[in-house]
């Protein structure tokens, strides 16, 4: 899934525009952090987070202090795509769902400074094989069961889709620990494409 | 100043040198994030594991708005150090580069002070 296309993205937004999207990137990450900050007082829970990804199938993971923190990590990941003037890769489904609170907070504001065209081709441009903001919108509505079960499974939101295109280091350090297994630093902890990407992209 | 170049890529390191910043961004990740949540419920900031990462002559201006900013630019300069798909420039964020090629005995030591049960 990218950000944008090769003839389209958030870089031909106004300043204003722009301005929007790194301010409601900064609102967002600040709401997961408080939520981060605050999880003694809510007794291990994370009701920001919760109330912000589909609840069908989130369930009992509101109180996973790891997803919490990996979805933050995921969440800078994605302010600093939406910053860069090319067209740049969501690498999961965590990213798409942390790409979505950003552009809800700024839709608003782009609505009233980005032509409408220009909004929709840069909401098509996020594309995937499987599911994209339209989709994914589906699931926190009446029929979210039924558009549930073409989700990948929980365990796998966080995972890469492509190679290619690494997660946050962090995330993709954690995955063993999220999956219930030993921590495994070396480059097989890593997304397989970290470690190789760098030789594909100076080639 | 730029974190990765056309010739110098995450790649180039050697297998024990990736391991040791995997460890470091694992293991500093996690500690500042526990400041953060330390700090909220009252901790000084002199007890963070943050405060072994910055200027001591500065400690009465580190507050909790600061760590939680701090804590952004380690994850920025994480995720940028990692980035295969761009060179970038580290903008305010040296210091949080800094924390990842400090110490890693000490960063070790901190975090390993508060393992989860069953975690690393």
């Amino acid at each position: 899934m990218t950000i944008g296309t090769g003839s389209v993205s958030t870089a031909d937004f106004s300043l204003v525009g722009r301005t929007a999207l790194a301010e409601a990137c900064s609102i967002v990450t600040h709401r997961c952090l408080e939520d981060l900050a605050h999880v003694s007082a809510h007794m291990g829970e994370h009701p920001w987070l919760a109330s912000v990804l589909p609840s069908l199938v989130l369930g009992a993971n509101t109180a996973d202090e790891l997803m919490a923190r990996r979805f933050l990590a995921s969440l800078v990941a994605v302010g600093q795509k939406l910053m860069d003037p090319l067209p740049r890769h969501l690498a999961s489904l965590a990213e798409l769902f942390a790409f979505r609170l950003i552009w809800r907070e700024a839709l608003p504001r782009l609505a009233a400074s980005e032509p409408e065209a220009r909004l929709a081709a840069v909401s098509r441009g996020i594309t995937a094989e499987r599911v994209d903001l339209d989709r994914l919108q589906l699931l926190f509505g009446p029929d979210a069961e039924r558009w549930a079960a073409d989700l990948l499974p929980f365990e796998e939101w966080f995972e890469a889709d492509d190679e290619r295109y690494p997660v946050h280091p962090y995330v993709a350090l954690t995955e063993y620990l999220a999956r219930g297994g030993a921590f495994d630093v070396d480059d097989g902890g890593l997304d397989p494409g970290l470690a190789d990407a760098g030789d594909e992209a100076d080639a | 100043m730029p974190i990765n170049s056309p010739r110098y890529r995450w790649s180039e390191l050697d297998g024990e040198q990736r391991a040791e910043l995997n460890q470091q961004i694992v293991d500093l990740t996690e500690a500042f994030l526990d400041d953060i949540t330390h700090l909220q419920a009252g901790q000084s900031f002199a007890e963070t594991t943050l405060v072994d990462y910055l200027p001591r002559q500065f400690l009465p201006y580190y507050n909790l708005a600061f760590a939680k900013r701090f804590l952004l630019a380690f994850l920025t300069v994480t995720w940028k150090l990692t980035d295969p798909e761009a060179v970038h420039n580290c903008a305010n964020q040296g210091r949080g580069a800094g924390a990842v090629r400090a110490d890693p005995g000490h960063a070790r030591r901190a975090a390993g002070q508060r393992r989860r049960p069953g975690g690393f």
